[in-house]
Parts: C-alpha cells; structure tokens; sequence
C-alpha cells in the first residue's frame, strides 16, 4: 500500500475490530492500525465515540448482518411455516373426534388394478378389509388421509321407549334394525346417511384434466397425466363428492359413481353412503359378487339406515348367484317384516314356481 | 461494489454495504442521540434513504454518504435542523475532496512533504504511519499526552495535504 494511501484511507471499521479495540485485547501494532482508521475517517471515529459514550459493544443481534441474509430468513421462515402447520393439523384432528386415526395408505395409483376383498366379516369395518379398486382415471384424495374409526352409533331415546311400547294392531317394534339409528337425509333424491354431525376436514381432491378430455397436445391419457400432473387441481367437501357421485349414479354412469364412491372410501373408510351406492353401482352393472360384498357391509355396520335395502338388494343379487341364499334372506325379510316384505313374499312366490 | 449494485441492484451487495456500515451508522447516532431504540430506527431509515438514492443517482464514497446523511438525520431527530450540507453535495465532502486530489503521488513526494511539517507532527507521523506504533506506544516514546498526539497527527495531516499540493502544482507550472 502507498503511504499516502495508508495516510488518507477512509477503510470503515468493522464491528470485530471495535469490540477487540474496546476490549483491549490486541496487539500494538493491531491497535495502530485501527486507530489509523480511527484518525482518517471521521465516521470511524464518531461511531467509536458513540460506543465509547454509551460504554457498549456493537452487537451481532443488532442488524441483519449475515451475508447469507436471504438464505437464512428464507430457512427460518420455512421452519416456522412447517412449525405452525404441524400445531394447525394437531389442533384440527384434536377438533374433529377422538376416534380419528391418521392413515397414511389410501394413495389410489393411476393403472387399473383390483384387489379382492378378503374377509368381511367383522362388524366393524376394518381398514384391511376395504375394497381398493385402482383406477384409471387420476382422481385422487390428497395427501393427509383421516379414516374414522366405526362411528359412535346414537341409539335416541326415542327407539328404547319404542321397544317397550306395543301398537293396537299388534304390529310389534321390537326389531331395531328396522328402525332408522342415525340421521338421514336426501340428496338427489337418495336416501344417505347424515354426517354432517361429524366434522369432516379433510377435503377430497380431484386434478382438472380429468374433468376434460385428453388435450389435443399429448397423445394420449398417460402422457396427459404425468406431464400436467401438478397443474392444478380442485378440492371438493366431502358432501360436494358424495353429491357427484349420487348425480353420476342417478344418470346411470355407474363406472363413474364407482370412482367417486371409491375416493371417498379410500379416506373415510367406512362411509356407508359410498359402501351402499357402490354396492348398487355394481348391481346394476350386474357384478352381483361385488355388489354382495358391499351390502354385506351395509347389513353389518351398526348404523342401520340402509339395513332394509341392502338386505333387499342382497337378495336381488343372490338370486343371480345362489337361490338357496336368496330365498334364505328373503325370508328373513319377510319375518322382520319391513319395508320390502311385501316385495320379498312376491319375489319368493317367483322363485319357488 | 457500488457500480455493481447500480447495475444488478443486487439485494446481497445491499446486505454486504448493511453489514459494513449500519453498526458505524448505529455509533454515530449513538454519539448524537442517546436512545437506542431511536438509533436503531434511525439505521433502517438510512438504509431506506440509501436505496431509494443509490437507485436514482451516483454515490462516489459510501463513508461520506452515509456520515453526512447520518448526521443530518441525528440533528433533524434532535430538532435542531441544522445541516451540514445538502446531500447532493456530499461529494465534496472532506474525505472524498482529500482522496481525490492526492491520487497517485510516490512516497518520496509525501516523505519530502513529511519532513517539510513542523517537528512534534513529524514525529508523531512518522511513529504512527510508517512505524505503525498505537497511541500508548508514542506516549511512552514521546512522553506527550494521547490528546495531543492526536491533534498532531490531525493538524500533520491537513499540513501534508496542504504541502503536497503546493509541490503538486509547482512541478505541473513547471
């Protein structure tokens, strides 16, 4: 460095070199050179007399001072955001019930494939023993899948009184079965099961190409999907679904409804209206096999709002299948004599001619 | 740097230029105003100044710039609105106007400029550029007072400057 240099530089202190000076902790020839800084600028200096005065140390803390500024507040903001995302999921599945369970399953993968069902046995509807049919379509539920546990069944009081009381006619009500054990209400014109009582928060998503057709730029579905994979996508409330679905039902696009039933069930693993109506979807696609498998599990689940039609449809499927097993429930029909016994006497007066 | 930040507005050379300077900024409103809190308020104010300024117009010595404007601001803080110099004239400021006219002069000039000062200057020069001694050091050596030592080597150098000029404009009538 040229002395004349050395003698006019106007070099700005750092803060190290201020709290080392400040601390006494240097050299001579060290202290030279800050107190050379010190006599050329008289910033340098104003700004030590102004530490000097207030006997305190320039801090780190004080100011941004990183070079890496950006990727530090970048980092601490990602933290945080995943932080308070993390308390917002706690509290909202603290919210919902205390039944939920979280599962992280239910991903339905974009080839066709099926997966039979095993044992449908138990009463309560168990996470294995759900029917997964892999579509072709890109429908998908997103990613965080709640399933409920079998919900609380809520007998009113209403039906234990029922039981004890006996009707002139001497029609006895004894049968709870027949008796609806849970809110229901209708939906394009269907009867379903009212959730509505229970908070569902998870909404289900479905990818906007699928709404379309192929565009004309990729040749053909596969292609469409991978490359617009991200673009965007629509979420729906679970009643939103459920009402395409019954739409898709009533307009007889069974495959369809089957889709939309099957997004459901895929997160709300024991939804009866999806069980039900997937039930007769394949019905009337005539897949009686599978279609006794989901009224099978309408006629166990302890809501009983679709026991009656279930048993009904059961029988209709059977009769394609077994007669043996369809004049078997038909009779139990008859005995519980509900809604349809009066069909189930005709249907088996058929049978037996 | 700043010729890249005009052209990039680069938000890293910003951080860099925070990093040099907003703890002078923060001592020299310390020294003018003893609240903190006001200070720190006053660093983000500069800094708010500065890159509104730096995008319109040129800033040749950030030191200067940000001295001036710091003052400035700790007198308009302090209500006492007296200003230094207008911030389009911060060019001419000391520091820079100093810088400018002594570029490129060899040692020998300012060595001969150097012994042409008077004795107590030359002395404390000498042990504080060249021989690179602190303050204590040339007390000890000199047995005169910090203080005096300063005003010294304060009074040397507007004198060196003075000098070099003159030698500067007699070899150029030569």
């Amino acid at each position: 460095m040229k002395l004349i240099d050395k003698i006019y530089n106007t070099e700005p202190l750092s803060k190290r070199e201020i709290k080392l000076y400040l601390k006494d902790k240097l050299s001579d020839s060290d202290k030279n050179k800050i107190e050379q800084k010190l006599m050329n600028s008289k910033f340098n200096n104003d700004a030590f007399e102004g530490y000097v005065a207030n006997n305190i140390l320039p801090k780190k803390n004080n100011f941004l001072h990183n070079q890496n500024l950006n990727f530090i507040l970048s980092f601490s903001i990602l933290i945080t955001t995943i932080v308070l995302s993390f308390i917002l999921v706690d509290k909202t599945q603290n919210q919902v019930n205390p039944n939920i369970k979280i599962s992280q399953k239910n991903i339905i993968e974009q080839k066709q494939e099926t997966k039979e069902i095993l044992n449908i046995n138990n009463k309560q509807l168990s996470n294995n023993n759900k029917t997964v049919t892999k579509k072709t379509k890109t429908i998908k539920p997103i990613k965080n899948n709640k399933f409920y546990e079998y919900l609380p069944v809520i007998k009113p009081k209403t039906v234990k009184q029922l039981n004890k009381v006996k009707i002139k006619n001497n029609v006895n009500l004894t049968n709870i079965k027949l008796r609806s054990n849970f809110k229901t209400k209708y939906l394009v014109n269907l009867k379903i099961v009212d959730y509505s009582l229970f908070k569902r928060t998870n909404n289900l998503t479905k990818n906007n190409n699928d709404i379309w057709n192929v565009a004309p730029e990729f040749a053909n579905n596969y292609e469409q999907n991978i490359k617009t994979k991200n673009i965007k996508s629509i979420e729906y409330t679970y009643f939103d679904f459920l009402k395409s679905g019954l739409q898709e039902f009533n307009d007889k696009n069974y495959n369809n409804a089957i889709d939309d039933f099957e997004i459901i069930l895929s997160q709300y693993d024991n939804d009866l209206n999806a069980v039900f109506y997937s039930g007769l979807s394949y019905y009337f696609k005539n897949n009686y096999s599978k279609a006794i498998k989901y009224f099978n599990i309408a006629i166990n689940a302890d809501i009983n709002v679709f026991y009656q039609e279930a048993l009904w449809y059961k029988a209709l499927s059977e009769e394609n299948i077994d007669k043996q097993k369809c004049k078997q429930i038909l009779k139990t029909i008859i005995n519980e004599n509900g809604f349809y016994a009066e069909k189930a006497k005709q249907k088996l007066k058929k049978i037996n001619e | 740097m700043l010729l890249e930040l005009k052209k990039s507005n680069n938000r890293k050379i910003i951080a860099e230029i925070y990093r040099r300077y907003s703890h002078l900024i923060f001592g020299v409103c310390l020294k003018f105003n003893n609240n903190k809190s006001n200070c720190k308020d006053l660093v983000s104010k500069i800094f708010e100044k500065f890159i509104v300024f730096i995008s319109n117009k040129e800033i040749n010595s950030l030191n200067s710039w940000f001295y001036i404007v710091t003052r400035n601001e700790c007198f308009a803080e302090n209500k006492n609105k007296i200003k230094f110099s207008d911030l389009t004239e911060y060019n001419l400021s000391y520091e820079n106007k100093e810088k400018n006219t002594l570029n490129n002069i060899s040692d020998n000039t300012v060595n001969e400029a150097i012994s042409k000062l008077k004795p107590e200057q030359q002395i404390c020069i000498r042990l504080f550029y060249l021989e690179n001694k602190s303050y204590n050091q040339i007390s000890q050596e000199t047995e005169y007072d910090i203080k005096k030592i300063k005003s010294y080597i304060q009074n040397g150098k507007r004198n060196l400057k003075i000098i070099i000029e003159k030698q500067i404009e007699k070899t150029k009538s030569n």
